[in-house]
């Protein structure tokens, strides 16, 4: 050893120093940089020098410059990320729906249901006035309820393709990740060399760091490091990267209710990618879940209310009767069982009464008309044409099935009328004969265009004659009273709930499922951010502690620069010898 | 509130400072502007999230208070209608008041005839004020309709005045779930509807396959019909019991119930269930039954065929007791039609046959089938001796659709194919069948009875007089087409019992009656006016038929009804005693008690009245004759007319004291016949007397010459009587109609006496009393303008308690719109309890927020100022 020696050590850890500096200084730089994983500068003992017997150090150098990172919390917090995007956008999903609703406000869908029935018992006020008008009216209403559960059906559709959109982009947006991170494995691999110190090309690991967490935000994955520095990313057990290869994912578009649905699959084997987290699982979810799950109990909503209306509707009579009346729904096969021939609402075995009123004579016939759907002896089910054919039998009146599976009805005669009254079936509900709403849900339900305007009011069948009259047209109003009482009737389809709570339910189901995904949502945002915490505690920059790096580095340098002095001063001494 | 975000334990760095920082910032804001909006808006809670359970209370609050509001807004129109009829009703007492008083002033004998016309004159003002009281309108409604509104509740003509409304009244809700009637019947103001006639009689229709269960038990229905265990007990040694539970729901009608009961038979039975009168009947071929309930149900126990115990092969279950339906048929009314089945060997072939009419002569009726035919040529015959239905087939070839098909264009019996042999239900009937005898099983269940449609009512309201041909309806609603024409002013339904029909008069002023044409169709159908149990008391208007006087004695003196029967001649007198008469039987009872059979009171069989019949038969006039010798032979004397004027006690007085031939005289009753020296001949002799003894003939029974004076021979000329008479007399048989007002009796010489219809019945109402009391004013009959008089007190009456029903219904509307008032404050305060902001609270948190956002931004920027670069 010798005073060269020396000087090579000190030498040796100047230079160590300096990239201590660097390191230090990046840090620094970096303190603000969203996602950056702070370095450190690993310094080692340079060998030994063996001098005889003696072992002598020869300074310092910098073994590697490692990032300080935690790869298990890395995993946990990107779950959690993906958990809360999920869990934000299902939450926000309900907020909409809600709004939309606008329950709690003055022009709610509450309101206007109150108000529909409100208006049918305005008909019973003889302050009211002129019948026509104030049956009308009462039409009017109808129309507007039936507006206005169509408006938030079209909003919910509306959320819902908004979200199917989001979907196909996401397509786009994994791919260029999922390019990029493969294209960061192959650059961090013939950086790194499959080194030991696997973060030696930190910038580049910084950036695929950065790429994979916007991934996994995306579609929720499993990611793990390849000896060689890579990353193999798999989605529910699916690799959509590993190492320098990815695989493309595509948009597919399926029909499901008639609706097209938007999800990602594997374009090389057409499997789905099913995330469990992540943007495109919460779009998924709120698509599929949220806001199709509230389209079906508005829909279920909107299908009691017409068929339980128009049940009790299609038993009554108007001022006037009808001398020809078609059918608002058909049958696919004329001849097939009433309850397997393609009616939204499935009638059940019964009879109804159809009743010729002769306006001349005043005379009326009542034919019973059989509808025989039961599992029984006889084996026998009624279809579309045998009921056509049971009225063509009732003089005075014919019946036919139309081509496009209608039961049309009229009478022989310009002076008659018919009415119809004591459907124990529902079968006059089923095919829209002598109903109020037309339609079999949310999307479709409307006013009946037979009672448009107020030369049809009076067919509003707002008279129920009492057992044992006869039921021709006429002024009294006792289904009305039957009407109005709807809102709160126990039915047998709801197991003795009633439309009011029919439609409370929708809403309670909403304000509860909302309620609880705010609260998902919250929780897992806390737990992301403390998760957050501690990635920050690991990976983070503290500028005080990297000053105080900074000032150990500068002593480190000013003490090897004294060294060096001193070293100088020595060898002087010498050379003056 | 800010989020809690843990402390690491390890180091603190700046991105966690900012980011801690930045979340408590922004979660502080946050906070401050919810609290401003709470402050701003007054309202708590924006989406229903935010607080679930208090947005669907006030989800539920919101509902009821727009749903009160609501029946606020009908209430005040219930207000506005009743108010309105009351004031429309103000003055109608008043009138009536006045007019009684008038007529009051004109009803002694000073009154001249111009002031009881000026009267009358008024009250057809008065009707006329009335009609239009009674068709008073609000907004377009006739307040006075019932709950038919919409149309004219009066009509007025010339005569009467027609009620087109109801009895019911309009409804609406006043409050949640609580209807109220928001009108009046004018029926209940000023009279409408005639009470009568209310159809007395059990039409008990039977049970048919087409019943709906909803009509059965008198109209209250069977509902929510659940289920019943069945367990079958082959004949012994064929197998252990089998057991079903059948499920009835779904079931609509009678027959939808015996297809299920069959559908789900245990297996191996051979389980039928058929209709027996008003009955279902199950059974089996061979084995038995035990029925028993499922749980708690009582589905068998209702049907009547709950047999728990001891095994049946078959139960007759109870009386189900069908209401009337307006598609009953009116075959189906009364008695019962025989049903059962025809079996035969094999598949697709049995036939279900009922009788086509009412009786229990079909019952065990034999069924033959017999080879002979061509197949599709197939006939039937009916023999009612022998209660035998021959069928003529071709064996092995006719199908059992085609039987059916002979069957019933034979008519006495209606058959159709079985469903319960049946492989599908497209093969039904298309079985073959062979020749056979007494191939009927369990045909059973007639019973005589039913209605005679074949002769049809006579009805007459007021001036409208009408025949019905009912021979034509086939079902009730036919019936009540032919009662209900506008111009019978009928209101004919069936009644509220669901068991018979209710027939009633809409038209004030008319007297109404329904009588049999010739036929018992009338009564039959429960709807005749004048029955064996209409009251007396009712007859002539109320005025009744008995006039009670202080004691039996006077009651009897003045109230006489005498029957006189005149039986060849003789006359036999019949007092019917008038006490304890009530009832047209009682009447019956008592002529038959009283003449001894000899005369008997019923129904006349066209139109109504009485009739009273004399039991012996109907003896014609009869000439008297009387005989006496004369010489060897003998002298008849012969009335030359019928009749009792002929009977005379004659003297012959044969002389022979003159000269020159026979000479007769007639003097009185005594004839003298003076031979004159002669000898004349019997015959001679006779023809004489006949020239001198008008009214009478005289004949001998031979020509022998008398020759000698036989001096003074007295005999008797007998015999002669009129024409057999009947003649009813009294107060009583005036009142029974058998004769009108001012004459004392009527006499037929036929053997029957009717009597018009004295039991007409009418609307009581005021128009009924107008028109009675203007006619009774113009004809001047003091005791009608006496009862009509008394009759307006009622009117006046119903008038008055019609209002105050209003006014207590106006009282009762009144006091809900007060709790309507009530309940809405409540429910107000409740709904601002859950939703708006509770201002204080809102605004103490707004400031601890202010502070706590302040407090972290200053020790937010102490913390981040504190830096070691500060110190190098």
């Amino acid at each position: 050893m010798s005073l060269f020696g020396s000087l090579q050590t000190a030498s040796n850890t100047l230079r160590a120093v300096q990239i201590g500096l660097q390191v230090v200084n990046n840090n620094i730089a970096n303190a603000g940089t969203e996602g950056y994983i702070r370095e450190q500068a690993n310094f080692a003992p340079t060998p030994v020098q063996k001098l005889g017997s003696l072992q002598i150090g020869t300074g310092v150098k910098v073994d590697s410059i490692t990032q300080k990172v935690d790869e298990f919390l890395g995993t946990q917090l990107r779950d959690a990320a993906a958990d809360r995007v999920s869990a934000d956008l299902q939450n926000q999903a309900y907020k909409d729906l809600e709004e939309l609703l606008g329950e709690l406000t003055g022009g709610d869908l509450s309101t206007s249901l109150t108000g529909f029935f409100g208006s049918i018992e305005d008909t019973l006020n003889a302050v009211g006035g002129d019948a026509a008008s104030i049956r009308n009216l009462a039409v009017l209403e109808g129309r507007r309820l039936s507006q206005e559960i169509q408006r938030v059906e079209d909003a919910a559709q509306d959320l819902r393709d908004g979200y199917d959109q989001q979907i196909a982009q996401a397509a786009d947006q994994v791919n260029a990740l999922t390019e990029q991170i493969r294209r960061l494995n192959i650059q961090i691999s013939q950086t790194e060399g499959g080194g030991a110190g696997k973060s030696d090309a930190g910038a580049l690991r910084a950036t695929r760091n950065q790429a994979i967490n916007e991934l996994t935000e995306l579609v929720s994955a499993t990611v793990r490091e390849q000896p060689s520095g890579g990353v193999s990313i798999s989605v529910n057990g699916e690799f959509l990267v590993f190492e320098g290869q990815r695989r493309l994912v595509a948009v597919v578009q399926t029909e499901d209710q008639s609706e097209p649905s938007s999800s990602l699959r594997f374009t090389d084997t057409g499997k789905a990618l099913k995330p469990t987290a992540g943007r495109v699982h919460g779009l998924t979810a709120a698509r599929d879940q949220i806001v199709d799950g509230f389209r079906d109990s508005l829909n279920d909503f909107a299908a009691t209310l017409i068929y339980e209306f128009n049940r009790v509707h299609s038993q009554g009579q108007g001022i006037e009767g009808f001398g020809s009346l078609t059918s608002q729904d058909a049958v696919d096969d004329p001849a097939a069982a009433l309850d397997a021939a393609g009616l939204a609402f499935a009638p059940e075995n019964g009879s109804f009464r159809v009743s010729l009123l002769d306006e001349a004579s005043g005379d009326f016939k009542t034919a019973v008309i059989d509808v025989r759907l039961q599992d029984d002896a006889a084996g026998e089910k009624s279809s579309l044409q045998s009921v056509a054919d049971q009225i063509d039998a009732v003089a005075g009146l014919t019946a036919t099935v139309t081509s496009t599976g209608r039961l049309a009805i009229a009478t022989e005669s310009p002076n008659a009328v018919f009415t119809f009254s004591n459907d124990t079936s529902g079968l006059l509900a089923s095919l829209g004969l002598n109903t109020f709403f037309v339609g079999s849900n949310a999307d479709n339900i409307g006013t009946n265009p037979e009672l448009d305007g107020v030369k049809n009011a009076g067919k509003l069948a707002l008279r129920r004659a009492p057992d044992g009259e006869r039921p021709g047209p006429g002024g009294t109003t006792e289904n009305a009273v039957l009407l109005a009482g709807l809102i709160d009737a126990p039915l047998g389809s709801l197991d003795g709930a009633s439309i009011s709570e029919s439609y409370d339910q929708v809403v309670n189901e909403l304000a509860q499922n909302s309620t609880v995904a705010g609260s998902v949502a919250e929780g897992l945002g806390v737990f992301e951010a403390t998760l957050a915490n501690e990635w920050q505690a690991i990976s983070g920059v503290n500028i005080d502690e990297e000053a105080i790096d900074l000032i150990s580095l500068q002593r480190i340098f000013q003490a090897t620069g004294r060294v060096i002095q001193t070293i100088q001063s020595m060898l002087e001494t010498l050379v003056n010898l | 509130m800010s989020r809690i975000q843990p402390l690491s334990t390890t180091r603190v760095t700046d991105g966690m400072t900012r980011s801690r920082l930045v979340n408590q910032v922004q979660a502080a804001q946050l906070d401050l502007f919810r609290l401003q909006d709470q402050i701003s808006t007054g309202r708590r809670i924006f989406l229903p999230s935010e607080d679930p359970a208090a947005a669907q209370r006030a989800s539920a609050l919101q509902r009821t208070i727009e749903r009160k509001e609501q029946s606020l807004t009908n209430l005040k129109g219930a207000v506005a209608s009743l108010t309105t009829t009351e004031s429309s009703l103000q003055g109608v007492a008043g009138s009536l008041n006045e007019l009684k008083s008038q007529v009051l002033g004109v009803i002694d004998t000073v009154a001249t005839d111009s002031e009881r016309r000026g009267v009358a004159d008024g009250i057809n003002g008065l009707l006329y004020e009335l009609a239009r009281v009674g068709n008073a309108t609000f907004a377009s409604n006739y307040l006075l309709g019932g709950a038919e509104r919409s149309a004219e509740a009066y009509a007025r003509s010339e005569t009467y005045v027609d009620f087109l409304g109801d009895e019911r009244s309009p409804q609406t809700y006043v409050d949640l779930g609580q209807l109220f009637d928001t009108g009046v019947s004018g029926d209940d103001v000023l009279g409408g509807l005639s009470e009568s006639i209310r159809g007395a009689t059990d039409l008990n229709p039977q049970l048919t396959p087409d019943t709906p269960l909803a009509r059965l038990r008198g109209g209250a229905g069977m509902p929510e019909l659940g289920s019943f265990s069945l367990t079958y007990q082959p004949p012994s040694g064929s197998g252990p019991p089998e057991t079903a539970v059948v499920d009835l729901r779904g079931a609509k009608t009678a027959g939808d119930l015996a297809r299920l009961v069959e559908a789900h038979a245990p297996p191996g039975a051979d389980l039928s269930v058929m209709i027996e009168g008003s009955s279902l009947r199950i059974g089996v071929a061979s084995g038995a039954l035990t029925i028993e309930e499922v749980g708690q149900g009582d589905t068998a126990e209702r049907l009547g065929w709950l047999n728990p115990t001891l095994p049946a092969a078959s139960i007759t279950g109870a009386d189900l007791d069908p209401a009337i339906d307006i598609t009953t048929k009116l075959s189906d009314l009364g008695g019962a039609k025989t049903r059962g089945r025809v079996v035969s060997g094999g598949d697709n072939n049995d036939i279900v046959l009922a009788a086509a009419s009412n009786g229990a002569a079909y019952n065990g009726v034999t069924v033959d089938f017999v080879d002979g035919a061509s197949e599709g040529a197939e006939s039937a015959v009916y023999d009612a001796i022998t209660n035998t239905l021959t069928v003529t087939i071709d064996d092995g070839r006719s199908t059992a659709a085609q039987v059916a098909d002979a069957i019933n264009a034979e008519g006495t019996f209606v058959a159709e194919v079985d469903y319960r042999d049946q492989t599908s239900a497209d093969q039904r009937g298309l079985g073959v069948v062979s020749a056979g005898t007494d191939l009927g099983v369990a045909l059973t269940g007639g019973a005589d009875g039913g209605v005679d449609l074949a002769s049809g009512l006579i009805v007459t309201n007021g001036e409208v007089a009408a025949t019905i041909d009912t021979s034509g309806a086939e079902t009730v609603e036919d019936l009540l087409n032919l009662l209900n024409d506008p111009q019978l002013g009928l209101a004919a339904a069936i009644n509220s019992a669901g068991s018979g029909l209710d027939v009633r008069s809409r038209r004030s002023g008319a007297a109404f009656t329904i009588g049999e044409n010739g036929g018992t169709t009338a009564a039959d159908l429960g709807i005749r006016s004048y029955t064996a149990d209409s009251a007396l008391d009712g007859f002539n208007r109320g005025l009744g038929v008995i006039e009670p006087q202080e004691n039996d004695a006077q009651t009897r003196l003045q109230n006489r009804f005498q029957i006189t029967v005149t039986d060849q001649g003789v006359a036999t007198t019949y007092e019917v005693d008038p006490i304890g008469l009530a009832t047209v039987q009682d009447v019956i009872d008592a002529v038959a008690s009283t003449t001894g059979g000899a005369v008997t009171a019923s129904l006349t069989t066209t139109g109504n009245g009485l009739v009273l019949t004399r039991a012996d038969a109907l003896d014609a006039p009869a000439t008297a004759s009387g005989v006496v010798p004369l010489g060897a032979d003998t002298l008849t004397l012969t009335a030359d007319a019928p009749g009792a004027q002929g009977n005379a006690n004659f003297t012959l007085n044969l002389t022979d004291v003159g000269a020159g031939g026979l000479v007769a005289g007639v003097s009185g009753t005594m004839i003298t016949v003076d031979l004159g020296g002669a000898t004349p001949t019997s015959d001679t002799i006779a023809a004489a007397i006949s020239a001198q003894l008008p009214g009478y003939t005289a004949s001998s029974s031979g020509a022998a010459a008398v020759t000698s004076p036989a001096g003074i021979t007295s005999f008797a000329v007998t015999g002669g009587h009129d024409q057999d008479a009947m003649t009813v007399s009294g107060e009583v048989a005036q009142r029974l109609g058998f004769f009108e007002g001012g004459q004392t009796e009527a006499t037929t010489s036929g053997a029957t006496v009717t009597s018009t219809d004295r039991n007409p019945q009418e609307v009581d109402s005021v128009f009924t009393t107008l028109i009675r009391l203007r006619d009774a004013l113009l004809e001047d009959d003091s005791a009608a303008i006496e009862r009509e008089v008394a009759r307006l007190d009622n009117d006046i009456q119903r008038v008055t308690a019609s209002r105050a029903e209003v006014g207590t219904r106006l009282r009762n509307l009144e006091a809900v719109e007060e709790r309507l008032a009530d309940e809405e404050v409540t429910l107000r305060k409740a709904l601002s309890e859950e939703l708006d902001t509770d201002l204080v609270e809102a605004i103490s948190d707004f400031t601890q927020q202010q502070y706590a956002l302040q407090a972290s931004l200053q020790t937010s920027a102490s913390l981040l100022s504190l830096t070691i670069l500060d110190f190098i």
